[in-house]
């Protein structure tokens, strides 16, 4: 394979887009039913019934499976699935079955099947045939029709609208949140930039509104009185159930319980802990530095698999951070090698100095406080070496760098400067002269807010 | 002949000027309608953002919301969307069955159905020892996590002391729990107990106040100190009983390390 081939999972260079390639999910959502997941006919997962006996949840539960029993029992599943059931066959939409266009040799790109995802918005798509949402038991006509809610997901990488540009004094401009990019200088004088692929973590975070209203009739919350409604509340059906109950008992113990004021007051001051409990430090990239792809710049089929685990749902989420392989220059690409039927496609094709950025995570979900570790690695993946490489990643506003994380394999100077989403904007200048082949390594780590 | 030309343009006279006064007219009144469009009132004047959400109120009684929710669009009916309690230290929720609660919990985790209303126990609340509370809890909508994250990922319903002291107190405390959009996220430090909350005042409404900043999915409503004695009140206290799916936590064995994680 030659040094310029080019792996899918990252989108390199500029000008003229020949390929566009897309990542599959079916081995990440392989992985994740295997170890995820628990069994569907086991006690854990049932629906409550119901019991005249003051009992514990697990003994009141009579198991009741929702699902057919097609899933195999994951080992010591510490939290019990409510309802659960995978297709067998049958990957996530969105994965390999929505996205495989394939080059022809003629210069054109086929069009996609039907009942493909690349006529709809997000990961899975309205053409898609009916299927359970990421596994889930529902009935069949019941299909979710958008697949996923970005709103839930966390991303970092890429370029968006507006295009980042690089002004006379170096500076950047159109750097938005999430962005990240490289520039350099190639040997010819020109100043080329360069966006990573887009890498997402599910780490949706809720949060709440909160209204305290005072309304008493005889000790008795009657709800809201006096706010003046202009729309809304004449056409619901008062018939549902309220909040208030005609209970013509007085109340007894409550009233009791409620004297005790003083009690109340001494106690206030009881710290409230909401410790952070870690679970598990998980370093994939230690796996990941392993990856001939990462030493050697070699792909490997063995390594696919992790490697689409590791690249994330950076291809998925939105058709427009479809992992693209573009070039340079005026001579066709020469298809050299085809590493699989659909996911990966090695291109072989003459270009100057150009580099390639790829971001990866350790990790697909995070909640709130938990740690997230990235990884850039800036390729030179043309023909000449470039100058003045400038890696630059402005983190969205719910990702904190963690200070001091940060490690380089090369020679970098590294910066932090706040950015407009109070979170920050790391940079890093590569000190050294970034010769044909030659790679830098960037790690660093980011706390979820 | 000439005259009978004369004749015949002072007979016509009449008609030119009934068709200018009547092309006038029309010009006029497509004026009125012109003008009167401008002044009629559109949609927004009766569905604009005036506080209030444009088509449904948070101080709507208790399932309305997630009944019109659970009728709509999306794979919502007959899902049980994971949730998770936690309060103050100490504090303990518990869900009934047929007006019989299970054992309460410090961290209480369920499968929920959206467009029903469970109203949920909370004891052991610090300052307060013997008293209860009876909130309710009614999902507006539910998450798409990826396959196995069901549980990793509930809906948070945190409480937190002031929303406890205001409803011992008599008060009625209404929490619309959204899910919160990435691109307009407060950069705080938050972990997955944090029981942050947006004050509002009684004039606004919560739930258009949540759809501004992200996606309505639950409404917690704590205000009920004790259940009716009359048993015949109780179906209707407990809003029919509708069913929930029980999430157990990790067992002590894979916390501490012996047992290895799935």
């Amino acid at each position: 394979m030659s040094r310029n081939a080019q792996p899918t999972f990252c989108k390199p260079t500029t000008r003229r887009k020949l390929a566009t390639l897309s990542l599959s999910l079916a081995a990440v959502s392989a992985l994740s039913t295997m170890t995820g997941c628990a069994s569907v006919g086991s006690p854990r997962s049932s629906v409550g019934q119901s019991s005249q006996q003051t009992l514990t949840q697990r003994e009141m539960m009579t198991p009741t499976p929702i699902a057919p029993a097609a899933i195999t029992p994951a080992a010591y599943n510490g939290v019990a699935q409510v309802a659960y059931q995978q297709d067998a066959g049958a990957s996530a939409c969105g994965c390999s079955g929505c996205e495989s266009r394939s080059y022809q040799p003629q210069g054109s790109w086929a069009s996609p099947p039907p009942g493909s995802c690349l006529s709809g918005l997000q990961g899975c798509q309205v053409d898609c045939p009916p299927q359970n949402p990421w596994g889930y038991d529902l009935p069949p006509q019941a299909y979710n029709t958008y697949g996923t809610d970005p709103q839930e997901f966390l991303c970092d990488g890429g370029d968006q609208a507006p295009k980042t540009i690089v002004r006379r004094d170096d500076s950047l401009a159109g750097l938005g949140l999430e962005d990240t990019v490289v520039h350099y200088t190639t040997e010819a004088g020109d100043i080329e930039i360069q966006p990573s692929n887009r890498v997402c973590v599910y780490a949706p975070r809720f949060a709440s509104v909160r209204k305290i209203t005072g309304a008493l009739a005889g000790d008795r919350v009657i709800g809201l009185a006096g706010i003046d409604k202009r729309v809304g509340t004449v056409g619901f059906d008062y018939n549902e159930p309220g909040l208030v109950l005609a209970d013509s008992r007085e109340l007894g113990r409550a009233e009791v319980s409620r004297s005790l004021d003083a009690m109340r007051d001494r106690n206030r001051s009881v710290p409230v802990e909401n410790v952070l409990h870690l679970q598990q430090n998980t370093d994939v990239l230690a796996a990941i530095a392993g990856l001939k792809i990462i030493e050697l710049n070699q792909l490997r089929d063995n390594e696919l698999a992790l490697l689409r685990e590791a690249a994330l749902a950076a291809v998925t989420w939105s058709l427009d951070e479809c992992v693209e392989v573009e070039i340079q220059g005026i001579a066709p690409p020469t298809l050299t090698r085809n590493q699989s039927v659909e996911a990966f496609t090695v291109y072989d094709f003459p270009d100057a100095g150009r580099l390639r950025l790829c971001k990866l995570a350790d990790r697909d979900n995070a909640l709130p406080g938990e740690i997230v570790t990235f990884m850039l690695r800036v390729d030179n993946v043309g023909d000449s070496p470039v100058t003045d490489v400038l890696v630059t990643d402005n983190l969205t506003t719910r990702l904190e760098y963690i200070e001091d994380s940060q490690t380089a394999s090369g020679g970098a100077e590294f910066s932090t400067e706040p950015n407009d989403g109070q979170s920050s904007r790391l940079t890093w200048k590569l000190t050294d002269k970034l010769r044909v082949g030659e790679s830098v390594t960037i790690r660093f780590q980011a706390r979820v807010r | 002949m000439l005259r009978l030309i004369k004749t015949i343009r002072e007979i016509s006279m009449p008609k030119q000027t009934l068709h200018v006064s009547a092309t006038r007219a029309i010009a006029l009144g497509m004026l009125l309608v012109h003008c009167t469009s401008v002044i009629a009132a559109g949609p927004d004047d009766y569905l604009g953002n005036q506080g209030h959400h444009p088509l449904f109120t948070g101080d709507a009684p208790p399932g309305v919301l997630g009944t019109a929710r659970a009728m709509g669009r999306g794979p919502v009916q007959g899902y049980f969307q994971p949730v998770a309690f936690s309060g103050p230290q100490g504090t303990k929720f518990a869900l009934p069955q047929n007006g019989v609660f299970a054992a309460a919990e410090t961290r209480l985790m369920s499968g929920l159905l959206i467009g029903a209303v469970y109203r949920f126990q909370i004891i052991g609340i610090p300052g307060a020892e013997g008293a209860e509370l009876y909130p309710t809890v009614e999902l507006l909508d539910r998450t798409y996590p990826p396959a196995g994250l069901a549980t990793r990922f509930p809906i948070p319903i945190n409480l937190d002391e002031e929303d406890l002291e205001a409803a011992l107190e008599g008060q009625m405390v209404t929490r619309v729990i959204y899910l919160e959009d990435p691109q307009t996220a407060l950069p705080l430090p938050e972990t997955p107990t944090t029981s942050r909350a947006i004050e509002i005042s009684q004039f606004q409404d919560p739930l258009e106040v949540a759809d501004r900043f992200g996606r309505p999915v639950a409404i917690v409503r704590i205000g009920s100190l004790l259940p009716p004695a009359t048993p015949e009140l109780m179906p209707q206290f407990y809003f029919g009983y509708p069913a929930w799916a029980p999430i157990y936590q990790p067992e002590p064995a894979y916390a501490s390390g012996q047992m290895p994680q799935p």
